[in-house]
């Protein structure tokens, strides 16, 4: 699939930086990257085209951690949410090696419209570290429309 | 399964087992309270604004004390009162067998009374007074009369110099060492020694706390941390406070009568304390980073010191500054002489020290992280940029506080140098000279 990222996740600054917003939860520090990460999207894939589908965390994730890392660094655009974590997966996919996530069955379920026909699909994600979580969004959303399907992150 | 280990602890409720948690009268309080439409954070104690804090689904959490863990409105903390818990006492608990002069034993014996009496108390000597050992004596007796006790410091590197010297004085007796930098597992023992970070995480703990260094960073100006030493220490418990250099605050408390302080000017040893010797720079900072060249008179100091074959440190102003600086000082050392830079964020920090106890390196190149707390017996100092506004009048006299600490060399070199004469180099060279001149006083009485 079509993936772009705006950063290097390889390097001390971002590492730090998600250490502190998505793993420590301060939710505050979404306004470091928000306008610029927003922007970007709005100006690569203009809304007019383009379906914006977040990739959702889990409940229990949404129980502790209190937000959704994805939706966080995203402000001013409408975010369809057809995906759901499905229920059994209760690993959470940083706490996994690449192995283990290479074996993995389908983690989402798909809730969204039966056909999406008007508009191509953009997934959003925080950090593309193999591919993986992408890979089962995608499988699951090709099932519903014949569009183009490509996905953007904050950092890779 | 036993629940001493959540004794005066304040902890998340998620993170105590079911079982202790039902079969133990724990009492539950919310993280986060919402008050007067601010966010009050039960941990640390701190308001923000909501905007700061916000979650989505109109919970919050607190910013201020996040390093620890986020308190949030998802949460409970839960707390277990300490229980008539006894602590085994071994046969011998003070296992120091070192003498102090009849002026420590004077403090030492101030010290005692004030525990006895649980007051707020400030231990105020000179650096190099022998303020741990004066602790010892009356820690002692609060051992042998069941007391938990903590000593804690805003400074970790105090920390890692302090435990060894307690584990040293107190070897039977129950301890821990608890900072952000350890992997230690927390466990019930009746001498915690701990960053005042780790504070946030007791309530209601201790008999007896100590903070050592009290006027140092991040302490002497967050409200956060003066508050979960407040909470950690017992209803009826006796807050004893160390300081080379009283901070602007307990200063005027002092002269409030609103706390109780015992003064010692003089070193363990009775010498007087090194004075500042200044030098004059012309831009110093521009010359190393452009022209890459040593000022001379530092230079002629340097090679003193190399011949000497004693140790020395050499202070700047910011961590930026260390690689120039280190590089101009091996031009102009022979190659043989080894040296290393050390800063806050340094991972290897803890092993450069190390290398310098051990005497595999002839200097450190450091910032105000070394400033004080750490004991090197034989060495010699130089600040560079003395006046840049980094260093306070207590980081300064901190600084030369490190020479001349032990009794085989109880003199050494401490130079400053400067572009200006300013006010806060002027008050700390003062304040060394007044302090030197009170201890001879004392010595002149007996």
């Amino acid at each position: 699939m079509h993936n772009r990222a705006i950063f290097v996740y390889q390097n001390e600054a971002m590492k730090d930086y998600f250490q502190k917003y998505k793993f420590m939860g301060d939710y505050y520090m979404r306004n470091v990257w928000q306008a610029k990460f927003s922007q970007y999207i709005r100006k690569n894939y203009p809304p007019k085209k383009w379906r914006y589908i977040p990739i959702p965390v889990s409940q229990a994730t949404m129980q502790t951690r209190g937000f959704n890392q994805v939706e966080g660094l995203i402000k001013g655009l409408k975010l369809d949410h057809d995906l759901i974590v499905a229920q059994q997966s209760k690993q959470v996919q940083s706490q996994k090696n690449r192995k283990q996530r290479m074996e993995n069955h389908q983690i989402f379920e798909y809730v969204g419209p039966k056909i999406i026909n008007q508009k191509n699909i953009l997934l959003i994600d925080d950090i593309y570290t193999t591919g993986r979580t992408l890979y089962f969004a995608q499988e699951l959303v090709q099932k519903h429309t014949v569009k183009e399907i490509k996905s953007v992150t904050l950092a890779r | 399964m036993l629940a001493t280990k959540y004794y005066g602890r304040l902890v998340l409720k998620s993170d105590v087992p079911k079982e202790i948690l039902d079969n133990n009268p724990f009492e539950e309080m919310e993280a986060i309270c919402i008050k007067n439409g601010k966010i009050l954070c039960n941990r640390c104690g701190q308001i923000t604004n909501k905007n700061q804090g916000y979650l989505p689904n109109n919970n919050y959490y607190c910013p201020k004390c996040i390093i620890l863990g986020r308190m949030s409105t998802l949460q409970k903390l839960v707390y277990l009162p300490n229980m008539k818990e006894k602590f085994t006492l071994p046969n011998e608990v003070l296992t120091w067998k070192g003498n102090l002069s009849k002026y420590q034993q004077k403090c030492s014996q101030e010290l005692q009374t004030a525990i006895e009496k649980r007051q707020r108390f400030l231990l105020w000597a000179v650096t190099g007074a022998g303020k741990t050992e004066m602790l010892f004596k009356p820690l002692e007796r609060g051992i042998k009369a069941g007391l938990r006790i903590a000593i804690a410091s805003p400074r970790v590197d105090v920390c890692n110099e302090l435990f060894p010297r307690i584990d040293a004085a107190f070897k039977h007796v129950s301890k821990i060492l608890l900072h952000g930098r350890t992997d230690v597992k927390y466990e019930y023992t009746q001498i915690v020694v701990c960053t005042t970070h780790q504070l946030l995480n007791f309530k209601a703990a201790f008999d007896i706390l100590i903070i050592d260094e009290v006027d140092s960073f991040p302490y002497v100006n967050d409200n956060g941390l003066k508050f979960a030493a407040q909470k950690a220490i017992k209803d009826n418990g006796a807050l004893i406070y160390l300081t080379a250099t009283p901070s602007h605050e307990l200063s005027q408390q002092i002269k409030r009568n609103q706390l109780i302080t015992s003064y010692l000017p003089l070193r363990f040893h009775q010498n007087p304390l090194p004075e500042i010797k200044l030098l004059f720079s012309n831009n110093w900072w521009q010359e190393i980073s452009e022209k890459k060249q040593l000022n001379r008179k530092v230079i002629k100091i340097l090679k003193q010191w190399v011949q000497s074959e004693n140790q020395f440190l050499i202070f700047v102003p910011h961590v930026s500054m260390l690689e120039a600086v280190f590089q101009v000082i091996q031009e102009n050392l022979p190659a043989n002489i080894k040296g290393q830079t050390v800063h806050a964020q340094d991972p290897l920090r803890i092993e450069k020290v190390q290398m310098m106890r051990d005497k595999e390196i002839r200097y450190l190149i450091t910032t105000t992280i070394l400033e004080r707390g750490v004991t090197f017996p034989k060495i010699d100092l130089i600040v560079l940029g003395a006046d840049n506004e980094v260093f306070s009048i207590s980081s300064l006299v901190q600084i030369a506080g490190r020479v001349g600490r032990s009794l085989d060399r109880p003199k050494g070199d401490v130079y400053f140098m400067c572009d200006n004469y300013t006010k806060t180099v002027h008050k700390a060279k003062q304040q060394i000279i007044f302090l030197n001149r009170k201890a001879k006083k004392m010595l002149a009485n007996e």
